[in-house]
């Protein structure tokens, strides 16, 4: 499978919550034979610190981090979050997550477009998190 | 020197070298990503950059999620 200029041979994405502790979700990372995994960003927590993935991640190697979006309410929001992203760990892969309310995390399809549309042309590799609507679905692939 | 780090006051004992407010917080700065008053800063300008007084400094990391 290839993404952008990225070649993977396993075709297996693996977010990284959900998981009881980093120690199990790196032990999966490894079991699973991905080469992509999602993640978040957060806020640095001093009391936290052992949750840091960067590391832990890059001993791995052999995997890609996609950093996503989430909490993101806007285009401009988003775009803000990819860039931080790349500027932390150096990947132009990101997964656009936009959506305005907390409680049902329905994606914003003019938003999801207008930061797609975006950072496509700032030379990330994008996949967005939407609804199933081919019409928009199309639309993105148009823009890259 | 007073300044707002992750939302929270912080007083930083320093002249406000921005890796050593990284450092105050615990924060590996190959780790981390920075913004200082909604403007992101680059790794390669940590080293240098210093910060003022009412700083609004915002550290973020990777974690779990995705």
């Amino acid at each position: 499978m290839k993404l952008g200029a990225i070649q993977l041979t396993s075709r297996l994405l693996l977010g990284t919550g959900k998981f009881a502790s980093a120690a199990i979700m790196l032990d999966a990372v490894k079991a699973s034979g991905t080469e992509l995994v999602t993640v978040a960003l957060r806020r640095f927590n001093a009391d936290a610190v052992g949750d840091d993935l960067l590391g832990p991640l890059q001993e791995l190697g052999g995997v890609h981090i996609m950093p996503n979006t989430s909490g993101a309410r806007t285009a401009a929001e988003a775009v803000r979050v990819a860039h931080l992203a790349r500027e932390l760990c150096g990947s132009t892969l990101i997964k656009v997550e936009i959506h305005p309310n907390p409680h049902h995390l329905m994606p914003d399809p003019i938003e999801t477009y207008e930061a797609c549309r975006i950072l496509v042309n700032d030379g990330f590799i994008v996949m967005p998190y939407m609804p199933a609507d081919p019409v928009l679905a199309r639309r993105l692939e148009d823009v890259g | 020197m007073k300044m707002i780090v992750n939302g929270k006051p912080l007083d930083h004992p320093g002249p406000g070298a921005l890796l050593e407010v990284l450092r105050q917080l615990g924060a590996a700065p190959e780790h981390v990503a920075v913004m200082v008053n909604d403007a992101i800063v680059r790794r390669a300008d940590f080293d240098t950059r210093r910060l003022c007084e009412g700083d609004r400094v915002d550290v973020l990391t990777l974690a779990r999620g995705g």
